[in-house]
């Protein structure tokens, strides 16, 4: 394995990234640990994921998060969707997707990213999207127990 | 059940409890000579007693809770706001952090704050004319200012509601002082923490950075003071709420698993066993599975308002019955 490879990037803690998902061959959302150069797929408060690295190879680029996307709809001129995604931001705080800042970011990205502001799809997108993420960390955690049992590694 | 959820039926369930207490005590003092104002002054002191009493979620009559809110309405006028979400706070069920952990509820109850603070923010920058709309809200500056003063009430309200839900559960003793005190600090700094925003606009940057300072100290002392406002009706209803071990122990009964909720409250096998024997009769009735598991929902449902009112059900008079009930069937 090439050392370049396992090159790690810092964020500022508690940043939203994006970065490749080698599963899919798409990007995913992400959220930067204290540590800088971990992230999390998914916060469950009962039992915390495991973080993972930043990796170089993974083309990790900061994001931001959805406050800031209603602020520079409004920062650009564009006041009515500032009203409309400001009011989508507040609906989705007392939907399930608001129960963790990931999934209610993932919610909001995909409202803004695809233009549909509806509540109950933003919410539903959001959830998915953390469910795939949970999957795909236990996936990776089954593989690495079936790898250390092995002797693997 | 999301934070959101929860804060809406504590809003109808305030909302229902304080309109029929209120209708109530109007309607007792039809025959008396006394001004209307004063009738209405006494009959809301009256409801302000009963506003918290029930919590139970499925007692929400929703025509009665909007009778209420008009009720509220009329009998504080702009305080109504500040009365809703002081009494909603007590009764909102919210799964309070008890450590440095974060639960689902205090996350959202965050986020929302968050989102508040940074519009109120934005929309103050923008009403200094820092913006330059485009397409047809030419006229946003008016717009603008009406939408900031509304932010400002919203996170207001929504800060005085999350205080009064963590003072209900210090009440309740669901959590000490120290941890309540603690709790809605860290509520307030993460409320107003700006995060990792990555904002293009170096000069808003600025401003945001001076101005979230001076907002977090105009909204904390708009609460405190609005709270303190508020002290007599926090009595009254504290008066007349459920003994806060009854409550733990509905609570347990509706939420937990059946073995975890008698190793928190043994007290609760009478009730358990109640739950077996209702579950016996629906199934020797005939009742398909459906109907079975809406008895069951609504024993369960009975059987917590029950234990929620001091009302747990002994197991030892059951057991009796049973066993006599058992001997006259083989009578």
């Amino acid at each position: 394995m090439d050392e370049s490879t396992l090159r790690v990037t810092a964020f500022p803690a508690g940043a939203f990234i994006t970065l490749d998902d080698p599963t899919t061959g798409g990007r995913r959302l992400a959220l930067v640990c204290d540590s800088g150069t971990e992230f999390v797929d998914y916060v469950d408060h009962d039992n915390p994921p495991t973080p993972l690295a930043i990796l170089d190879v993974l083309a990790p680029e900061q994001w931001g998060d959805c406050r800031a996307i209603a602020t520079d709809m409004l920062l650009g001129g564009d006041v009515e969707g500032y009203e409309a995604f400001s009011n989508l931001l507040l609906a989705l705080c007392d939907t399930p997707a608001g129960g963790d800042p990931l999934t209610l970011n993932r919610a909001a990205k995909w409202a803004h990213d695809t233009g549909n502001y509806d509540v109950a799809e933003a919410a539903r997108a959001g959830l998915v999207a953390t469910a795939e993420a949970r999957a795909r960390q236990a996936e990776l955690s089954r593989v690495a127990s079936d790898w250390i049992a092995a002797g693997a590694v | 059940m999301e934070a959101g959820q929860k804060q809406r039926d504590a809003e109808a369930l305030v909302h229902m409890s304080y309109g029929r207490a209120y209708g109530r005590a109007l309607d007792a003092q039809a025959g008396m000579s006394a001004p209307d104002s004063r009738k209405a002054a006494a009959a809301a002191i009256m409801a302000e007693r009963s506003a918290t009493a029930v919590r139970d979620p499925s007692a929400i009559n929703h025509r009665d809770a909007q009778e209420g809110r008009a009720a509220m309405q009329q009998a504080y006028g702009e305080r109504a706001g500040d009365v809703a979400a002081v009494l909603s706070g007590r009764v909102a069920s919210y799964d309070l952090p008890r450590g440095f952990n974060g639960t689902k509820d205090m996350s959202a109850l965050v986020s929302k704050a968050q989102i508040l603070v940074s519009q109120a923010n934005v929309e103050s920058y923008a009403g200094r004319g820092k913006v330059n709309a485009i397409g047809p809200s030419g006229n946003y500056m008016e717009r603008i200012e009406g939408r900031a003063a509304d932010t400002r009430e919203k996170l207001t309200a929504h800060m005085l509601h999350v205080k009064s839900a963590i003072e209900s559960a210090v009440d309740r003793k669901a959590i000490d002082r120290q941890q309540g005190d603690s709790l809605y600090q860290r509520f307030q700094g993460a409320a107003f923490d700006l995060g990792e925003k990555k904002t293009a606009n170096a000069e808003f940057s600025a401003f945001e950075k001076a101005n979230t300072p001076r907002l977090r100290q105009e909204v904390t002392r708009e609460v405190e003071a609005r709270y303190a406002a508020q002290a007599n009706t926090i009595d009254r209803a504290r008066s007349n709420e459920l003994d806060p071990a009854n409550v733990s122990r509905a609570d347990a009964f509706r939420r937990l698993p059946p073995g975890e909720a008698i190793q928190k409250h043994p007290e609760l096998a009478g009730a358990y066993g109640a739950m077996a024997a209702v579950s016996k009769q629906a199934e020797a009735s005939g009742m398909n599975p459906q109907q079975q598991a809406v008895i069951m929902a609504k024993a369960q449902q009975n059987l917590a308002a029950s234990i929620e009112r001091g009302q747990i059900p002994d197991v030892k008079v059951r057991e009796t019955r049973e066993v006599r009930r058992e001997v006259a069937a083989e009578r």
